[in-house]
């Protein structure tokens, strides 16, 4: 295996009471890329991420199986807030803290944590704010609440919180599936700049959104990963006829 | 034409009929409030707000006991049943169903429903027939009726925060615990303050609980120890009582404890309206 490994994913199988949502996945995410995720509605996209940083378990009737293995240790071993704290997460709807004002939104992370330095949390807001493209349209705002935002504000701001607390992997769960094409051009060149630091996943619909900014590309289907690569390979010269007739829009 | 005349002329009796039943309602409450102004206000000085009662039959002294016993009861009321109500509705709403969720559940319920009047015998029995009559008496019983208002509007409230929110909390790497105390309870916020304010409004207007455990006193209080005074009590005592000077200072006490309350109210719906 090559070195710049980040995530290993080996046998996960995923339920939902007795339905099997994912079935033995098997694949290597690398550092300081961005892998796309694609596949029908229902495959299990959001499934799959949400067992990368252990939400899905939270589910009721929920299990896991398999492993998932973060810079050589199995998250399911490890104390599941230590891996969510090293994993920043995107949902797909904007979900801004209710009752918090845009600073206090990203500051959370690290208050939540016991930092207390005003000026350090003044620097990481603003940077976090930057980084998410947002900083220019708020900063005269920062202590108006976050959900006054539009809703492509919003998921800005979620990514600021989400990078605040600097964490080595992102993972998002179509973050742009309702935006206007600004935004969703806004969000993707952050996350081709962010991904000078973070290993970043990202769950999308959008085929052109997967070309654009994908380095891998994984399409899933049913519950099971159908093929998996370099994304110019999986759109130039897919190796699995249904990848190729997902592609092509000529599924189903 | 015809048909639009008669659709007309229905709509206009549909509105007297609703303009009628509402009288119906509103006269007696306008009439309440109106006795309750006009005959308080007569009662109200300065002397009757911070000065203590005159002996039974003398005219003059004011309801300042009263007063601060009522604030004290609700203090101490509130200061015991917030942290309970909300940690309760915390349980209800936040942690896995088990038996011993749905019992407390039935017993909050149950609370919900029950009559002030049992909730002070409830206190008696408990505390009064060991310690005697005191303000913590008091608030117990008062406490057993505020408790379940607002466990129910924290927990309805918690209930409306979406998963989301706490999926994104748990994303930051924070502990559950964390979560709720810092993440949920800010986003449930609003609901939780109107629970509490309506539990206060409750428990503010309650007699019959206190008359057998704060009991009353015609003295300001040293101690959540000794019994205490309350504007209900006041009310009862002074308007069952032979002296014309004390049925007026018992509409005066009304008259406050009905301005209190409807700061309350007025502050429930500001609260709502954000
Ligand atoms: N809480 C749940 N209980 C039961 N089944 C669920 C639950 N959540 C998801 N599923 C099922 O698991 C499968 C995978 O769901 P998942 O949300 O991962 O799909 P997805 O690929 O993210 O779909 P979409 O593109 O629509 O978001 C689906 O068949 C779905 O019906
Ligand atoms: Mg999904």
């Amino acid at each position: 295996m090559p070195s710049d490994e980040k995530i290993a994913i080996r046998n996960l199988s995923a339920w939902y009471g007795d339905f099997q949502a994912l079935k033995n996945i098997n694949m290597v995410i690398r550092d300081r890329s961005i892998t796309a995720i694609i596949g029908p509605s229902g495959c299990g996209k959001s499934t799959f991420i949400r067992c990368i940083n252990r939400l899905h378990e939270l589910k009721r009737g929920a299990k896991v199986e398999g492993e998932v293995i973060l810079d050589g240790r199995d998250v399911y071993k490890m104390d599941p807030v230590e891996v969510r704290s090293r994993m920043g997460m995107v949902f797909q709807r904007p979900n801004p803290f209710p009752n918090m004002s845009i600073y206090e939104n990203v500051a959370i992370g690290l208050k939540l944590r016991g930092i207390k330095d005003k000026e350090y949390i003044d620097k990481v807001v603003r940077e976090s704010l930057q980084k998410a493209a947002l900083w220019e349209e708020v900063r005269d705002k920062l202590h108006e609440l976050g959900t006054n935002l539009s809703g492509g504000q919003q998921q800005r701001l979620c990514i600021a919180r989400a990078i605040a607390t600097n964490p080595e992997v992102l993972l998002l769960d179509e973050p742009a599936s309702a935006l206007d094409p600004i935004s969703t051009s806004k969000i993707e060149d952050l996350l081709v700049s962010l991904k000078k630091e973070y290993t970043i996943v990202i769950v999308t619909h959008n085929m052109q959104q997967a070309a654009r900014i994908g380095d891998y590309t994984a399409f899933f289907l049913n519950g099971e990963l159908i093929e998996y690569g370099k994304t110019t390979q999986v759109f130039e010269n897919p190796r699995d006829r249904r990848t190729e007739e997902y592609i092509t829009g000529r599924f189903g | 034409m015809e048909m639009a005349k008669t659709k007309l002329i229905k709509d206009k009796i549909f509105t007297i009929y609703c303009f009628i039943s509402l009288s119906f309602a509103i006269l007696p409450l306008i009439h309440i409030v109106g006795t309750t102004l006009v005959r308080g206000i007569k009662a109200v000085s300065l002397e009757f707000f911070i000065s203590l009662p005159k002996p039974p039959g003398e005219v003059g002294g004011g309801i300042a006991n009263a007063i601060e016993g009522s604030i004290i009861l609700a203090a101490l009321t509130m200061s015991f049943s917030i942290p309970v109500g909300i940690l309760t509705a915390i349980y209800l709403s936040e942690y896995q169903d088990n038996w011993f969720r749905n019992l407390v559940r039935l017993l909050s319920d149950t609370f919900a429903g029950t009559p002030s009047i049992v909730a002070g015998v409830f206190a008696y029995s408990l505390i009064v027939r060991k310690f005697g009559f005191s303000a913590i008496a008091g608030a117990f019983a008062l406490s057993i009726l505020a408790i379940p208002t607002i466990v129910r509007s924290s927990e309805e409230a918690l209930k409306l925060v979406p998963i989301d929110v706490r999926e994104a909390g748990l994303s930051l790497g924070a502990e559950k615990w964390k979560v709720i105390t810092k993440i949920v309870i800010r986003a449930a916020r609003p609901g939780i303050i109107t629970g509490i304010l309506l539990a206060l409004a409750r428990i503010m207007g309650e007699t019959a609980p206190l008359l057998f455990t704060a009991f009353g006193n015609p003295e300001f209080v040293r101690s959540p120890f000794e019994p205490v005074s309350a504007l209900p009590l006041v009310i009862y005592v002074y308007a069952t009582s032979p002296y014309p000077d004390w049925h007026q200072k018992a509409w005066g006490a009304a008259l406050i404890l009905m301005l209190m309350v409807l700061a309350i109210n007025l502050a429930v719906k500001y609260k709502l309206r954000r």
